[in-house]
């Protein structure tokens, strides 16, 4: 009977513990898959905002599915503002926070005002505005998961841009243009 | 020696143990071995009937993954997979992939989601449906030799396609839908109000199309109202009035002398039926929210 109850036991840990390994890869995923699934949060967090600044400062090298790895990498950048570096991975991002990271992340310096007193949030934000890279509102309201993507992908358009690039044009014509020619 | 019963126990346990771990890999193999993609099935339809219509991936770089349909498993895209009609398509960062619709070259870049929405020959036309949930994409329309049906689908507005040229479209959340006219013809592009817009060589748009002194208005007014901030009773008392209350707290805002749940007797002011009450002083704690009584 005490043997019987063991295996059941054993065998309904060992249940539990494969179904909480097959879901560990999932939590990780590509980065297609992080932005992709970030386009339909309605608040992105810290952790979200960290990963998706980690991979954006790497070029894609990094994928920052760690909260605290994400933070160490901007950290070693000279990146990691005050709120970022207190904040709990799933406390909301707002707006003025995500531009005083995205000028740090940039290097802009911005006008007068910031020139003195730094990419503080309410100055961050109306320079990231200025830039055309995040569209108006006050620096306390949250972002949402798809503005935070589209944030990245103007940022990173920008930083292309200041590099003398920019996204590959699509040439050549479609394969049914070719074959009604014939 | 060990008893039979703790024998057979043993051999019991280690059964389980095997049976799990079994259950385990083929659980995950799903995952890691890449699905074929399904073909579109290339024999012409005698019947009316529309025909599917490939589409082929011809450029790949970074990480581009698709899904036949909703539910199934991601799977990264090569060079030479084929899509079908209802395949969702999304790229990672500074990624893109280029995909040959037969009648279109379309080029969905970095950090988009998209799905092949409707992909079709009927008759002579090639109907394609492109909804881009989010990001860009850059498309070339052959109509010279092929009768095209092109239009890409955005949350907010639909763009259609009127001769050969290069169309570039764009949607964030943030921006929503914008538009572009690189080279000659004519796009039409219209919103979810039925406003309809043309752009010409070198033009480009978005879905706002507003009024010009609205638009300006919608810019310059300030703009306090954090939509996704706290609790859906906040959201509606921070939309009362629409001009910008309430102040932010720190200014002696919703939690101060404003009250907006008490507020009577102003017109214009409307409230939702189920909320639009407001802090109603914020002695006790912050929790004293009352909610409304009546309509403003």
């Amino acid at each position: 009977m005490g043997t019987r109850f063991l295996a059941m036991a054993a065998a309904g840990l060992l249940t539990a513990g494969a179904a909480w390994a097959a879901e560990v890869p999932g939590q990780a995923g590509t980065d297609a898959q992080f932005f992709s699934e970030l386009g339909y949060k309605d608040v992105a967090t810290a952790a979200d905002a960290a990963r998706a600044l980690a991979i954006f400062v790497s070029e894609g090298a990094e994928t920052g599915a760690d909260f605290e790895a994400a933070r160490n990498y901007l950290r070693g950048k000279g990146i990691l503002t005050g709120w970022l570096e207190k904040a709990q991975p799933g406390d909301s991002l707002d707006k003025g926070h995500l531009a005083s990271l995205v000028c740090r992340s940039l290097g802009i310096k911005g006008g007068l005002w910031m020139r003195l007193f730094g990419p503080v949030p309410r100055l961050a934000l109306r320079e990231c505005v200025h830039l055309e890279l995040m569209v108006r509102g006050a620096e306390y309201a949250h972002v949402t998961g798809g503005e935070l993507v589209g944030v990245i992908d103007r940022a990173d358009r920008f930083r292309l841009a200041q590099a003398g690039q920019e996204v590959p044009i699509v040439e050549g014509r479609p394969s049914g243009a070719a074959e009604e020619q014939k | 020696m060990m008893p039979r019963k703790t024998r057979a126990g043993m051999a019991f346990l280690v059964l389980c143990a095997v049976l799990v771990v079994a259950s385990a890999v083929r659980a995950e193999a799903p995952v890691a071995e890449p699905a074929p993609a399904p073909a579109a099935p290339a024999a012409p339809a005698a019947a009316p009937a529309p025909e599917k219509v490939p589409v082929t991936a011809k450029i790949v770089e970074g990480t581009v993954e698709t899904r036949p349909a909703v539910g199934q498993p991601w799977v990264p895209v090569q060079v030479g997979h084929q899509l079908a009609e209802g395949a969702d398509l999304r790229t990672g960062f500074r990624a893109r992939c280029v995909l040959d619709m037969v009648d279109s070259l379309v080029q969905v870049e970095a950090l988009s989601v998209v799905r092949l929405g409707e992909l079709k020959r009927e008759g002579g036309a090639i109907r394609t449906r492109l909804y881009l949930k989010q990001g860009n994409t850059q498309s070339i329309v052959e109509k010279e030799n092929i009768e095209s049906d092109f239009s890409i689908v955005t949350p907010s507005a639909t763009l259609s396609v009127q001769g050969t040229f290069r169309v570039l479209a764009g949607n964030f959340q943030d921006t929503q839908s914008h538009f572009g006219l690189t080279d000659q013809g004519l796009l039409g592009a219209e919103n979810g109000l039925g406003q309809f817009s043309l752009l010409g060589p070198g033009q480009n748009g978005s879905n706002q199309y507003m009024n010009p002194i609205f638009f300006q208005a919608a810019g310059l007014l300030p703009n306090v109202a954090d939509q996704f901030g706290f609790e859906q009773s906040e959201l509606f008392a921070a939309f009362q009035g629409g001009v910008g209350f309430p102040f932010p707290p720190g200014l002696g805002g919703p939690a101060g002398p404003l009250n907006l749940g008490v507020r009577s007797g102003q017109s214009g002011c409307l409230s939702p039926p189920n909320g639009g009450g407001g802090y109603n002083g914020g002695k006790n704690g912050g929790n004293d929210y009352k909610p409304p009584t009546r309509w403003y």
